[in-house]
């Protein structure tokens, strides 16, 4: 008691002192503001009104979301610019030889690649000698036989037929006359 | 021209007039109510926020409102609980002290566009965002409201004469901070 006595008693010196100082305060408030607070309040109201009647569950449960950001977070949160991509102008014609150019060094070098890996066989087969090659012939089998393939058959018909052609009537009669036999004699029916 | 705080509550007990009440209520008082939250929080965004909740609370709870106190005094205990519940709500977010809340005050009022550190009128709001809560509290409802003490004990439910010796610590730490600066 005695100390808030004379807490009481020095009161008038703090006021005094105070006196000196400014009343007003120095914060500045957003032009219009007051004039829209009341629909800002209003607008909520209805809001969570709304909200409460349609899902009553939600009641008492605090909007604000409970998941924690790590702090400073968007103090320190820095986005870097993307650099922005620089567009090249290039005229028709440069587009033409640049188009040639890489056809060009795509064809030589498909060139270059055939060259190196091709196999030219008469030198392969000049690299042999002769020996093995005679005992590769002695000892290679024959793929196929003249006598069971059609195609031979059928090669030696047409060359027939063309000699045939070649030779004239009189020849042809010669050749019937010397190597026909008769098969039988009519005499023997 | 306003109307008498009876004549409102009793207009928001109508339905059909009750929004037009509570708009009425909110013109009358928004102005002192936004300042003695902003006196608290310092920055404008969360006094806004405040007093956005603020008046929530009293259009769900008008209606239970009895006449045997004043509105502005009942507007007003809302008004500070809302303030100290959001402070406290700070202090708990970002784990700060007593003594880191004050400092982080200062730092909002510093952050100020306006902000004039020459000028006594900001350098008495650093001073008074030093000072403990309830004893900020008294301080702005005496020195800016010019509030009787009596008034003050029903808003904040304590004797005036602890009212009187907090008023007076607060008065003797602004001294001291200005003889030290």
């Amino acid at each position: 008691m005695k100390q808030e006595e004379n807490i009481l008693n020095n009161h008038g010196d703090t006021e005094n002192f105070l006196k000196g100082f400014p009343m007003e305060m120095p914060y500045v408030v957003p032009e219009g503001y007051f004039n829209t607070l009341n629909n800002q309040i209003l607008n909520r109201i209805q809001i969570e009104e709304e909200r409460t009647s349609l899902i009553p569950a939600l009641n008492g449960i605090d909007k604000k979301m409970p998941n924690t950001i790590p702090k400073d977070y968007f103090e320190n949160l820095k986005i870097k610019p993307r650099k922005q991509a620089t567009i090249i102008k290039i005229n028709y014609f440069r587009q033409i030889v640049a188009a040639a150019v890489i056809i060009g060094v795509l064809f030589s070098t498909i060139a270059i690649w055939n060259a190196q890996n091709k196999t030219d066989f008469s030198k392969e087969v000049s690299k042999i000698k002769t020996e093995d090659l005679l005992n590769h012939l002695d000892t290679a089998e024959v793929p196929y036989s003249s006598t069971d393939s059609d195609d031979i058959n059928i090669q030696g018909i047409s060359e027939t037929q063309e000699n045939l052609q070649l030779a004239s009537d009189e020849d042809l009669q010669e050749y019937i006359n010397d190597n026909i036999e008769t098969p039988y004699n009519n005499e023997d029916i | 021209m306003h109307k008498d705080d009876s004549e409102l509550l009793m207009a928001f007990n109508d339905e059909a007039t009750k929004e037009n009440a509570f708009g009425l209520i909110l013109k009358k008082y928004q102005e002192r109510l936004y300042w003695h939250i902003r006196r608290m929080v310092a920055s404008h965004e969360d006094t806004n926020d405040v007093l956005q909740n603020m008046f929530i609370k009293v259009w769900k709870g008008l209606h239970n409102f009895r006449e045997d106190s004043q509105l502005y005094t009942w507007l007003y205990r809302i008004a500070t609980n809302e303030c100290l519940t959001f402070l406290e709500q700070q202090k708990k977010r970002s784990s700060l002290s007593m003594t880191e809340m004050e400092e982080s005050l200062g730092n909002k009022i510093k952050a100020d566009e306006n902000f004039d550190a020459s000028r006594l009128e900001w350098q008495l709001q650093i001073a008074i965002q030093k000072l403990p809560e309830r004893q900020r509290l008294v301080f702005n409802l005496r020195y800016y409201d010019e509030m009787p003490y009596q008034e003050m004990s029903k808003i904040l439910e304590t004797s005036e004469g602890a009212l009187k010796a907090s008023y007076h610590h607060a008065a003797k730490k602004i001294e001291e901070y200005f003889k030290s600066h």
